[in-house]
């Protein structure tokens, strides 16, 4: 009883309780709450988990049973074989040269259109505004065969750059095309956030429109461009199914198709799929972790009048 | 410092006139205050004169030059916003070096007015903070302290007291007034706060429906308003109007039936309106220039019959029933022992009456009492 009682005390204590008599029910009521949330935490967790100790496992271990859930010889060989065996090199630097040039022309666009969608007031401007983001709610599985069809054989400059079937471009223009309504979305609703007085008081200072813009307004956008940027580059980072459609060699394919190369008619290479699969998951992880507060902050920008 | 003179001013944003016409000159090292309801127009003429917005037509003078062609930095002038509009991402001092360094200013200038302003608003200890970490008050100074490290020739203050609480507001009140003093620039005032307006303008400006209606020194306007808006603008609790029917009561003689009740028009204005015998005129008098008469008998009294008593610490507001169908207001001493349902008698100050045409508002003795004030 005494030791029940004690590590009851050191719940109370932990949990930052301190009238005897409410510990009780509060104790059970926040119990629950993280025993849920624990639950939760294993689900999201334990997939990715897996797959480290996967990518860590020799070849031989990957399909032993029972399953081992901690490597019993954990090694990095499979690390260091996908890219002496396979380009993943190449399709690293495919990935990040897609990613980051989609971010960095969704970002900048979408900054300034945001910005003359907040500010501007000009003849069209809710219907032009509609029609950008709503071309962004037709189900993207819908333009593969379009997407295709463009990239393959370019209508206005294919005369001057032949096919842009398999190359990095043809990505980059479609994650653009799927990710600068976002950006615009989202920046114009952080604009909306920051008032207007704000340029004005840019322009008496003796600011240009452009240089109230760079000086004054961009700086406090931070947060809405750090969650335009994350959201851009996780998703032409993460994408699979255009990426499969558009490419078909490692000049240009990126990594979730280069993970997806793994599995063959009649084996799958686990330890080495996991491996890639980590390397491709990291970065996701990563901005998940550390930037998680920016996309909140800037998702939710203007969403309630302060 | 400069004067700013405005001609024939007019805004229009598409169909809507928010400015229709107006001229307004702004003498040198004044305070002038514009001041109306909400849409009057004159936070759009601020903004007209600050160069943040483009003017349909009319003529901006700031100084001896014409401003309408100039953006908002070569205007010479600061302004304050109502959201004090200061940079969240810079401190104190960087806000308020900002300015200066747009216009090229050296460095040990810049150091010398942050350094002044600073010390004439009391925010030496501030300069370091950004202004999330600063209360309203504070912000309020700094956004005062940013405009004024510029050294305009014009202030343009945007209802800068209105989002401070009711005791900070007095307090504010009081600094800018003696800033205007210190400095000495003109300044001119937005606000929709009547208090605010009369306290510290030496010149008034009240707008309504993008028209200036009055100008001139406040204690002036207050008490012989142009027409029924700017009568029942001003004050607090505003002036009542009692309309009825001008009748010639003997040779040389009026009075106004106001139904129940007569009221005889005083002698200087029975020349002006003699004319209007018949017709229908509104009277007008103010809560404070009403007292109750202990006299039952007396002429010029007016029954009526106590339904709200309002105690309001330096006044007791009366709001009365007068005769069936008018309610009016009267302002009384606080130890007035009234209460609900009393019968008083009315004595109206017969120097504070005011006589309006019910059809256009426009006062019908304005120019009656001018002359009075002025040989007076």
């Amino acid at each position: 009883m005494s030791t029940k009682r004690s590590t009851l005390d050191s719940v109370v204590d932990a949990l930052g309780l301190d009238t005897e008599d409410e510990w009780p029910y509060i104790v059970r009521e926040r119990l629950l709450a993280y025993a849920l949330l624990a639950v939760y935490v294993v689900v999201i967790w334990f997939p990715i988990y897996y797959i480290l100790i996967t990518s860590l496992k020799p070849t031989t271990e990957v399909l032993q049973i029972p399953v081992t859930f901690v490597p019993s010889h954990p090694t990095i060989s499979n690390y260091i074989e996908i890219f002496q065996n396979r380009p993943f090199g190449t399709f690293t630097l495919n990935s990040l040269v897609v990613a980051v040039t989609t971010t960095v022309i969704c970002v900048t666009l979408g900054t300034v259109t945001g910005y003359s969608f907040s500010r501007y007031d000009f003849f069209g401007n809710k219907a032009l505004l509609l029609s950008i983001v709503g071309a962004r709610m037709i189900p993207p599985i819908a333009l593969i065969v379009p997407f295709f069809s463009i990239m393959s054989n370019p209508p206005l400059i294919g005369g001057l750059t032949g096919s842009l079937y398999d190359t990095r471009i043809a990505l980059i223009l479609t994650y653009t095309f799927f990710n600068l309504p976002f950006a615009v979305w989202i920046m114009k609703n952080y604009f909306d956030g920051v008032p207007e007085s704000l340029d004005e008081q840019a322009r008496i200072d003796g600011c240009s429109r452009w240089e109230g813009f760079v000086k004054i307004i961009l700086p406090m956008a931070k947060p809405g461009i750090a969650a335009t940027a994350i959201l851009a580059f996780i998703f032409s980072w993460n994408e699979f199914v255009f990426a499969l459609v558009l490419t078909s060699s490692p000049q240009a394919q990126t990594l979730p198709i280069a993970v997806s190369l793994f599995v063959a008619d009649d084996f799958v290479d686990w330890a080495h799929l996991a491996a890639g699969g980590m390397i491709a998951a990291l970065p996701g992880i990563l901005f998940g972790l550390f930037f998680q507060r920016y996309i909140v902050s800037g998702l939710t920008q203007g969403a309630v009048k302060e | 410092m400069a004067h700013v003179n405005l001609t024939d001013l007019v805004k229009r944003f598409d169909d809507i006139t928010a400015v229709d016409g107006i001229s307004l000159d702004i003498p040198d090292e004044s305070f002038t205050v514009l001041v109306g309801p909400s849409g009057c127009g004159k936070t759009t003429t601020l903004r007209l004169i600050a160069g943040l917005e483009r003017a349909t037509s009319g003529e901006i003078r700031i100084g001896d030059q014409v401003v309408n062609d100039r953006r908002a930095y070569e205007r010479d002038i600061a302004m304050v916003f109502q959201n004090y509009a200061l940079y969240p991402h810079k401190t104190v001092e960087e806000n308020m070096r900002f300015g200066l360094e747009q216009h090229d200013t050296p460095e040990d200038v810049i150091e010398e007015r942050v350094t002044d302003a600073a010390e004439l608003l009391q925010i030496e200890e501030l300069l370091d903070r950004r202004p999330a970490e600063l209360s309203g008050g504070q912000q309020q100074r700094v956004a005062l302290g940013r405009a004024i490290v510029r050294d305009p020739a014009v202030f343009l203050m945007d209802e800068p007291l209105s989002n401070l609480d009711a005791k900070l507001r007095v307090q504010m009140r009081a600094e800018l007034n003696k800033l205007h003093e210190t400095l000495s620039t003109t300044t001119v005032y937005v606000t929709h706060d009547q208090v605010e307006a009369m306290t510290l303008a030496d010149q008034i400006a009240v707008m309504d429906g993008g028209e200036i209606q009055q100008v001139g020194a406040p204690t002036r306007v207050y008490s012989n308003p142009r027409n029924m808006f700017v009568a029942g603008f001003l004050g607090s609790p505003s002036m009542n109007f009692l309309e009825g029917t001008l009748e010639e009561s003997e040779p040389g003689m009026l009075e106004l039936d106001l139904g129940t009740h007569t009221h005889d028009v005083p002698d200087e204005f029975t020349d002006v309106l003699a004319d209007r015998v018949g017709e229908r005129v509104v009277l007008g008098i103010r809560p404070e220039n009403i007292s109750l008469s202990q006299d039952g008998v007396a002429s010029n009294l007016h029954p009526a019959t106590v339904q709200v008593v309002e105690p309001q610490g330096e006044k007791t507001v009366l709001e009365l029933d007068f005769d069936g169908t008018q309610t009016i207001k009267a302002a009384v001493d606080p130890d007035t022992t009234v209460s609900m349902d009393d019968d008083v008698n009315l004595r109206f100050d017969r120097d504070s009456l005011h006589y309006f045409d019910p059809k256009t508002g426009a006062s019908l003795t304005y120019e009656t009492d001018e002359q009075r004030r002025v040989t007076a």
